[in-house]
């Protein structure tokens, strides 16, 4: 069967998806702190990297890419609500681009798998550390 | 077997590898994620040989003009000299030129221009630099406000900056007939043709009108049929200069519109009041037939460049030369 990347047209898509999506976050209050202080072409191919690896495309990330790379964001406050600010930004930039709700329900989750590592927690439970 | 150096290293790339392999293999420190050409997370740039055409595939214009490529997509043909993408490369590989001044003058009571000929088998964009380099080795990039293929001299806009050394080198010492030496040119903060009828904003302060006047004119001499619009933002009058010059050309181009915009109240009339960013709110709901060029103050550059990319202006059509920016408080 095809992957979720290849059924929503593969790198051509990321192509489509990445400046929408680069401007959904940047343009939304709650989270454009943490993607302020970076070039901003330098930015975009981090968004590149990141739709990339929820679409299913190829991906050679770790969980400790991910944990050492938002560091720094967590260290400057990056919690559960901006994380749900950009999984809500992901799913309207694909809707905008007609990708089905079912495919839209499977990539935010491939991004949720993320969510404890991006965080910089334990993989247990939310909440199961008190 | 080609050789890629980086950091002062010198590394083979054996058959099958790519760059990105190498610098892995060696322990060097770089980043990356795909390593597949898609995410982009390894960028970095090369110099000194060619860049295999697939490695810089889903690459802006600005950055494959700049040598930017991705190692985990290239296995090089011949040797390389490999940097970060924010790193300059080592001026020792750049072929030095000289080139005689013609002309010296004030264009305002800070701003002097230098006029230089142009040597022979010197090719150059308007609004690229250049790197004067002085006898003691120190050098400075100034950006060119000539331009190239049309005009046959390089002119360059110089503010004194009263503690800076170079620069009052420059504005008080060299005088006509002086040769200055100089490597370059680099940087893509130059007019393309094609999509004619797009808008052009180009939105400046300080000296960073020098590029800003050679895409002008560039446009202008090649047929550029879209609206032209020039923000060049100061303090106050002594900040800005050929005001006189660039009002009677919005005057008389029917696409073109020249707006001076001062943070200080003037007491001369036409002259917009405010930031050069309240400037471009206040006109433009969107910005998405528009390229986009910004030269001069690294903090306006920054914002101005977030501001028009939100109101959708395309990030290939967002000209703002890192290098330009790097070099600000001494070159613009």
């Amino acid at each position: 069967m095809a992957t979720i990347y290849e059924q929503i047209g593969g790198e051509k898509s990321i192509d489509a998806a990445v400046e929408r999506f680069y401007r959904k976050v940047l343009g939304d209050e709650r989270i454009s702190r943490f993607f302020d202080d970076v070039e901003m072409q330098t930015q975009m191919s981090k968004q590149r990297a990141f739709l990339t690896m929820v679409l299913g495309g190829p991906n050679n990330y770790t969980g400790r890419d991910m944990r050492s790379s938002h560091e720094r964001l967590v260290a400057m406050g990056l919690n559960d609500e901006h994380f749900d600010a950009v999984v809500e930004h992901l799913g309207r930039t694909l809707a905008e681009l007609g990708v089905p709700a079912n495919l839209i329900a499977q990539i935010a989750s491939i991004a949720e798998s993320v969510r404890n590592d991006v965080l910089n927690r334990d993989s247990s439970p939310v909440g199961a550390r008190g | 077997m080609p050789k890629i150096r980086f950091n002062g290293q010198s590394y083979d790339v054996t058959s099958g590898k790519t760059v990105l392999d190498v610098l892995l293999a060696n322990g060097q420190d770089v980043e990356c994620g795909c390593k597949a050409g898609s995410c982009g997370s390894c960028a970095m740039r090369a110099s000194g040989g060619p860049i295999p055409p697939e490695s810089q595939r889903n690459l802006s214009h600005a950055q494959r003009e700049r040598g930017v490529f991705l190692p985990c997509r290239c296995q090089p043909s011949g040797d390389l000299d490999i940097c970060r993408v924010d790193e300059q490369s080592p001026q020792s590989q750049q072929k030095q030129w000289s080139a005689t001044i013609t002309d010296h003058r004030q264009l305002s009571e800070s701003v002097v221009r230098i006029a230089m000929a142009q040597p022979d088998g010197f090719a150059f964009k308007g609004g690229q630099f250049i790197n004067i380099i002085r006898d003691d080795g120190q050098s400075r990039p100034y950006l060119l406000a000539s331009v190239g293929g049309i005009e046959a001299h390089l002119d360059l806009h110089i503010r004194r900056v009263e503690d800076g050394d170079f620069s009052r080198w420059l504005c008080d010492d060299v005088k006509v007939g002086d040769p200055l030496s100089f490597s370059g040119p680099s940087g893509s903060c130059h007019y393309r043709a094609g999509r004619s009828s797009d808008g052009l904003l180009l939105i400046c302060t300080g000296t960073g009108l020098a590029p800003m006047w050679a895409v002008l004119r560039d446009a202008m001499y090649q047929g550029h049929r879209g609206p032209i619009r020039l923000y060049h933002g100061g303090r106050d009058e002594s900040t800005l200069y050929m005001i006189d010059t660039l009002r009677t050309m919005s005057a008389s181009r029917p696409n073109f519109k020249y707006f001076p915009v001062l943070k200080e109240q003037s007491a001369m009339p036409g002259f917009r009041l405010g930031t050069l960013e309240q400037a471009i709110s206040t006109d433009f709901d969107s910005l998405d037939a528009w390229r986009v060029y910004i030269a001069g103050n690294p903090e306006m550059v920054r914002s101005v460049q977030k501001l028009a990319f939100l109101k959708g202006t395309r990030m290939n059509d967002l000209i703002a030369d890192p290098f330009v920016r790097a070099a600000a408080p001494v070159g613009v």
